[in-house]
C-alpha cells in the first residue's frame, strides 16, 4: 500500500473509532476486515460516512452510498480515493 | 434402499447419493411399516442424531437420515389421503422438525425447506383434478421425492420477488427457464425443483410464477460448492439452471399468491421450529450441567445458576412465539383473508426476527453456562456444532441480500441491516 | 375483488441516545442526511421523533431488500403522520403512530422492481435514558393484481 493510501486508511480507521462504535477495538481491525460484522449498525454508518466526510472535506455522491462502499476501511479509502481524485 | 435409473445417467455423479440430472429415476421403497407419525418422528429422529456428527465434520448430504424419511414416509406428509399422503397438520410437521433440529440442524433445515415447497403444491394445485401437477404431488408421496427451491437469482440479491429469468414457450407444448442460481440447497440430492420465474420474456420483473422440475428436466452446472461454518449438510451450492418442462408444469396460482400465502408462512414457522429444537437442546444441556454442579455442591447455589435462570426465561420466550404462530398459521391456514392481511404478515416477520435472534443468544449463553467443556468439538457437553449452526439464522435474515458468495441459504425472507 | 397482496416486511429498532449524539455531534447535516427534503419543517423536531422516522426508513429498506451494491439514501424515503384511528392495528401496539411513506430515487425503482406500490407503516416510542428506542414495522404492498 502506497503512503498515502494507508495514511488514508489511519485516518479512516480514526473516524470509525469515533463513530462506528464497532464492539471490537478499531486499532485492531484488519483493512479488509467488515465493519458490519465487528459492530457497525447502518446508523453508525451514518456517523461514520458523516465523519469521512468531515475528515476528507468530500460529499459522497448518492451513487455511493451503498452498504459495500462502508464495507471496510479499504473499501471506504478506495471511495474516498476516487472522490480526491475526481477534484 | 436400492435406487434404479432408467433411460441411464447423462452426468456424472459425484456421490451415489446424488439423484442425477436427466434421468428418470425409480425408488425401490422398502413396504410402509404400521408406524404412528410419533413413531416414525422417533425414528428419523434417532438416525439424524446418529449421523450428525460426522455429517458435520464432513460437510456432506445427511443421506442416512434423509433415507430413513422416506422409509418412514415422511414426504408427502401433507398431501390429501386420497392423493397418497396422510394429511399431517402443519402442527405436527413444525413438531417433526422442532425434533431434528434438536439433534441435527442440518436435516431439520433439509426437510423443513422440502415441506415449504410441498407445501405449496397441496395448497395451490387442484388435486381433486387429475393433471401434471397432479400427479407430481402424488409421486411426492409415493416415491417419496426430495424437493428443493429455486427463489434467489444472481445480481437479483436476496430478494425472491423479483426475477430476471423467465418462462419461456418452445412452440411445442414444452417451456424452458434457466437460471443462474446462487443457492440450491441440495440440488443435488433433490428429486424436483421448484423455479421462480418471470411469466413470460415480456412481464415485469415482479410478475413470476412457480415451475415444477422433476429431476428428469433438469440439466445442473455447479457453480459454487458449499464449505460453511454452520448447517454443513445443506448443500447450498450455487448452480446454473436449466429446466424443460411441458407446460403444465407452471403452477396456475401466481408467485405472488403463493408465496404470501405458502411459501413465506411456511418458511417462518418451519425454520423457527427447528431453530427453536436447536436452542432448546443446548438449554437441556446447559440445564444438566448446572444440575450435576448442584449436586456436587448440595446447599450452594452452583455457578451458572443464575444464568441458567436468565437463559430458561429466554427460551420460554422463543418457546411461545413459535408454539403460538405455529398455531396461528395453522388455524389460519385456509383464511385467504387472514394470511394475505397485514396483522399475519407482520406475525411471521416477527418470529423470523426474533427467533433467529434468540438462538444464536441462547446457545451462546448455554456454552457460557457450560464452559470450556462446551468448547470441546467432542465430547457430551459439547456444543460446538449447536453453536456453529446456530449463527446461521440471523445471518441468513441479515445477509439474504448480500449474496457474496452463496454463504447464505436460501430463504424466502427480509430482514436486518 | 382484487386486494393489495403483502409483498414484505420490515421492522427495526432505533436507539434514541444513538440519534440524539449524531444530531449534537454533525447538526443540520446529519438530518439533511436522514430527512427528506419534503419532511424539513420549519418548527424543530423531536429527538422521539427523528429517532421513528429513522426506524421507519430502515425498515423500509429491508421490506425492500435493497442489496449491498445498491445506492441508499434515507433522504429517498419521506414519512408523514397519517391521522390516527386507522384499520389494523394487529401486530403493534396500541396507540401507535400510524405514517404514509412515499419513496422516491432509488427506492422507488428498487420498489417499481418488485411490483410494490403502497404501504403500511407505524411507529412507536418506548423506554426511558439509555434504552428508549424508536420502534417500526413497515408493510409493502403491491396493488391490485391483473
Amino acid at each position: 500500500m502506497s503512503q498515502d493510501r494507508s495514511q488514508l486508511v489511519e485516518t479512516i480507521r480514526d473516524v470509525v473509532a469515533q463513530h462506528a462504535h464497532l464492539s471490537s477495538d478499531a486499532a485492531s481491525l484488519s483493512a479488509s476486515e467488515s465493519l458490519y460484522t465487528a459492530g457497525m449498525t447502518s446508523h453508525a454508518s451514518v456517523n461514520v460516512m458523516l465523519g469521512v466526510e468531515d475528515a476528507f472535506d468530500i460529499e459522497f455522491p448518492e451513487e455511493m452510498l451503498t452498504k459495500e462502499t462502508f464495507e471496510s476501511l479499504d473499501s471506504i479509502a478506495q471511495a474516498v480515493a476516487t472522490l480526491q481524485d475526481e477534484q | 434402499m436400492s435406487l434404479r435409473t432408467e433411460l441411464g445417467a447423462t452426468d456424472k455423479v459425484a456421490d451415489q447419493h446424488e439423484i442425477p440430472t436427466g434421468t428418470t429415476v425409480v425408488r425401490d421403497l422398502p413396504p410402509d411399516t404400521h408406524n404412528t407419525w410419533e413413531q416414525r418422528v422417533e425414528a428419523v429422529v434417532a438416525v439424524a442424531r446418529e449421523h450428525a456428527d460426522d455429517v458435520d465434520r464432513q460437510g456432506r448430504f445427511p443421506h442416512e437420515a434423509i433415507g430413513e424419511c422416506r422409509r418412514q414416509r415422511i414426504f408427502g406428509a401433507v398431501v390429501p389421503q386420497a392423493r397418497g399422503g396422510r394429511a399431517v397438520s402443519i402442527v405436527e410437521l413444525c413438531a417433526l422438525i422442532e425434533e431434528l433440529g434438536r439433534v441435527c440442524g442440518s436435516t431439520a433445515a433439509i426437510v423443513a425447506m422440502h415441506f415449504s415447497q410441498e407445501l405449496c403444491l397441496t395448497r395451490h394445485v387442484d388435486l381433486e383434478q387429475e393433471s401434471a401437477l397432479t400427479a407430481v404431488t402424488e409421486r411426492v408421496a409415493a416415491e417419496q421425492w426430495l424437493l428443493a427451491s429455486s427463489t434467489t437469482e444472481k445480481n437479483i440479491g436476496g430478494d425472491t420477488r423479483t426475477s430476471s429469468c423467465a418462462v419461456v414457450e418452445n412452440g411445442d407444448g414444452t417451456v424452458t427457464v434457466c437460471k443462474s442460481a446462487p443457492v440450491i440447497s441440495y440440488a443435488r440430492y433433490a428429486d424436483a425443483i421448484l423455479v421462480t420465474a418471470r411469466r413470460h420474456p415480456e412481464a415485469p420483473s415482479s410478475e413470476q410464477v412457480l415451475v415444477v422440475a422433476p429431476k428428469s428436466a433438469l440439466k445442473l452446472d455447479r457453480t459454487t460448492p458449499w464449505d460453511a461454518l454452520g448447517l454443513r449438510g445443506t448443500m447450498s451450492e450455487g448452480f446454473e439452471l436449466e429446466a424443460t418442462v411441458s407446460a403444465d408444469h407452471v403452477l396456475p396460482v401466481d408467485f405472488a399468491t403463493i408465496s404470501s400465502h405458502t411459501m413465506l408462512p411456511a418458511s417462518h414457522t418451519l425454520w423457527a421450529s427447528s431453530w427453536l429444537g436447536l436452542a432448546s437442546a443446548a438449554g437441556d444441556l446447559a440445564r444438566k450441567f448446572v444440575q450435576k454442579k448442584a449436586r456436587a455442591t448440595p446447599g450452594e447455589l452452583p455457578p451458572g445458576a443464575l444464568r441458567l435462570a436468565e437463559l430458561e426465561i429466554e427460551l420460554q420466550r422463543m418457546t411461545d412465539v413459535v408454539r403460538v404462530n405455529v398455531r396461528r398459521f395453522a388455524d389460519q391456514a385456509d383464511d385467504v383473508s387472514v394470511l394475505g392481511s397485514m396483522p399475519f404478515a407482520i406475525a411471521m416477520n416477527t418470529l423470523k426476527v426474533s427467533t433467529s435472534e434468540l438462538v444464536r443468544q441462547i446457545v451462546g449463553d448455554a456454552m457460557v453456562i457450560v464452559g470450556i467443556a462446551s468448547y470441546s468439538n467432542t465430547g457430551p457437553w459439547s456444543l460446538a456444532r449447536p453453536l456453529r449452526d446456530a449463527m446461521g439464522p440471523s445471518l441468513q435474515v441479515n445477509n439474504d441480500r448480500i449474496l457474496k458468495n452463496t454463504a447464505t441459504l436460501q430463504m424466502v425472507s427480509r430482514g436486518r441491516r | 375483488m382484487d386486494q393489495p397482496c403483502v409483498v414484505a416486511v420490515g421492522c427495526d429498532t432505533q436507539s434514541a441516545r444513538a440519534v440524539r449524539q449524531a444530531w449534537l455531534h454533525h447538526g443540520q447535516r446529519y438530518l439533511n442526511t436522514v430527512l427528506a427534503t419534503s419532511e424539513h419543517s420549519g418548527t424543530s423536531m423531536s429527538v422521539e421523533e427523528i429517532t421513528q422516522r429513522y426506524a421507519l426508513k430502515e425498515a423500509v429498506a429491508k421490506a425492500l431488500a435493497v442489496r449491498s451494491d445498491e445506492p441508499w439514501a434515507w433522504r429517498w424515503i419521506a414519512v408523514h403522520k397519517s391521522p390516527a384511528g386507522v384499520e389494523d392495528h394487529d401486530g403493534v401496539p396500541a396507540g401507535a403512530q400510524r405514517w404514509s411513506v412515499h419513496v422516491t430515487d432509488g427506492a422507488l425503482q428498487t420498489a417499481q422492481r418488485q411490483g410494490i406500490d403502497q404501504w403500511r407503516a407505524w411507529s412507536w416510542f418506548c423506554g426511558h435514558g439509555v434504552t428508549a428506542s424508536g420502534y417500526a414495522t413497515v408493510v409493502a404492498l403491491t396493488g391490485a393484481k391483473s
